[in-house]
């Protein structure tokens, strides 16, 4: 479910968006400052990195402002939002993988597939470790763990969210909290 | 006896608090007698617990000048757009065909009677390597502009010994892109954007090795002033993103 503060009113949602669509700046502004912390949020918990996720919080809103006036209210604003948001925040973590492959070639490969040399558990750094044990999930999965658990949407609105059936959620979800704890058992076990 | 599976997609809810009260109550005997059913709640359990230290509202700390700040920058730098386009579902469409054409008929016109001397490209040298050749140039020349101006901000002001040979090159071959690429119908975004990065490309091309502290600083300025490097990420997402807006945006897949 939402936060309350990070939803508009049904009356006042549509309103603001037809007020977009006919070039009004400050309900694009009003929309920015509604929602821009949960984007950001989102955002981050793909990325990891503030500098990276502030680029990417400003692609997703141009890119809200530019096409908004395809949006066709057949579904929830939020919803398409929030679309929007997951698909670029995946689209950057590939592009930064991307280009750190280049620049440091295969090892870049070898180290991201190694649980053991991505789980340092010498430093112990916990919230470091969950950031890269959920970057070792598949898009699908990190995408429905950080926002089912995460970011606390439903099962119905994480389905729509992502375009797939609600059983297909909690099977995602089911299998990325289970790679997860096989990835963070040395921590858990360190812990107890 | 409800199925190992069926539990499995509930304990997520269940370990969550959520699941209705009926289904708790099934879900309740079927772990007391089930051992691995009971394993999996528990690893439920122990993960989400885990996740949950990495649960923050980075966002919080934006406050609301940054907000406007972004949204003020984004109105004011639209793509012109003609208004009695913006709510007809055509426009990208027609958009597309017209650019395809306007490209078409200057690949024509290029071939076959601007190969006179008067520049050389590889648009001229081979035509039909790439379907779309000053697309192509222009993205490449926007990536290229970004990578300079982005190092050239970063690069220390102040510093007698700062040494951007590299730069000055790499921004004399740009200066000698914008000549090229000025020669395309691009709309009047696009257009001014290159017509400022042959400003900036040049500016930096011709300092000398005396005057990079106090002219790095100017140039530094000027490129802040003109918002340059935003401007060059909006064009960057035009680029390549129109289209998967257009297209209802699919789920990513595996």
């Amino acid at each position: 479910m939402l936060a309350p503060s990070n939803t508009l009113s049904p009356v006042d949602e549509p309103q603001l968006i037809a007020q977009i669509k006919e070039g009004n700046g400050h309900a694009f502004r009003l929309l920015i400052q509604q929602y821009g912390k949960r984007v950001y949020d989102i955002a981050y918990n793909f990325i990891g990195n503030h500098s990276d996720t502030e680029d990417t919080v400003q692609d997703i809103f141009i890119k809200v402002y530019r096409s908004i006036h395809t949006f066709r209210e057949e579904s929830a604003f939020t919803t398409w939002l929030y679309r929007i948001t997951v698909n670029t925040a995946l689209n950057k973590t590939a592009a930064i993988k991307r280009t750190r492959r280049r620049i440091i070639g295969n090892e870049y490969d070898e180290v991201s597939n190694s649980v053991d040399a991505t789980i340092d558990i010498g430093r112990f750094d916990v919230r470091d470790n969950i950031f890269k044990a959920l970057k070792t999930l598949s898009k699908q999965q990190r995408t429905v763990v950080i926002l089912r658990h995460l970011h606390e949407f439903s099962t119905k609105e994480t389905s729509s969210i992502l375009g797939c059936s609600e059983g297909t959620v909690k099977t995602q979800l089911n299998r990325g909290l289970k790679k997860l704890h096989k990835k963070l058992k040395y921590i858990i076990d360190e812990k107890q | 006896m409800t199925s190992h599976r069926k539990i499995n997609m509930l304990l997520y809810d269940y370990v969550d608090g959520t699941l209705p009260l009926e289904e708790r109550r099934i879900v309740d005997e079927h772990l007391a007698s089930c051992n691995r059913c009971r394993r999996d709640k528990n690893t439920i359990e122990q993960a989400t617990g885990y996740l949950t230290t990495v649960k923050e509202n980075t966002g919080d700390s934006f406050d609301t000048a940054y907000w406007n700040k972004l949204a003020g920058s984004i109105i004011e730098n639209p793509r012109k757009q003609h208004s009695s386009y913006r709510n007809s579902p055509i426009p990208r469409i027609a958009y597309i065909g017209a650019t395809a054409i306007i490209i078409s008929l200057f690949t024509f016109i290029y071939v076959y009677y601007l190969q006179d001397g008067t520049f050389t490209g590889r648009y001229a040298e081979d035509p039909v390597e790439s379907a779309d050749p000053v697309f192509e140039e222009y993205a490449a020349f926007i990536e290229r502009s970004k990578m300079l101006l982005t190092g050239f901000m970063n690069a220390e002001p102040y510093n007698g010994n700062i040494d951007i040979s590299v730069e000055r090159t790499v921004a004399r071959e740009l200066a000698d892109d914008t000549r090229q690429l000025l020669v395309y119908p691009f709309d009047e975004q696009a257009a001014d954007l290159i017509h400022e990065l042959q400003i900036i490309h040049r500016e930096i091309a011709n300092m000398n090795d005396e005057d990079t502290g106090e002219k790095l600083v100017f140039l530094q300025t000027m490129i802040q002033e003109r918002n340059l490097l935003f401007r060059i990420r909006m064009e960057e997402i035009i680029i390549q993103n129109d289209l998967e807006i257009l297209a209802g945006y699919v789920y990513p897949g595996e």
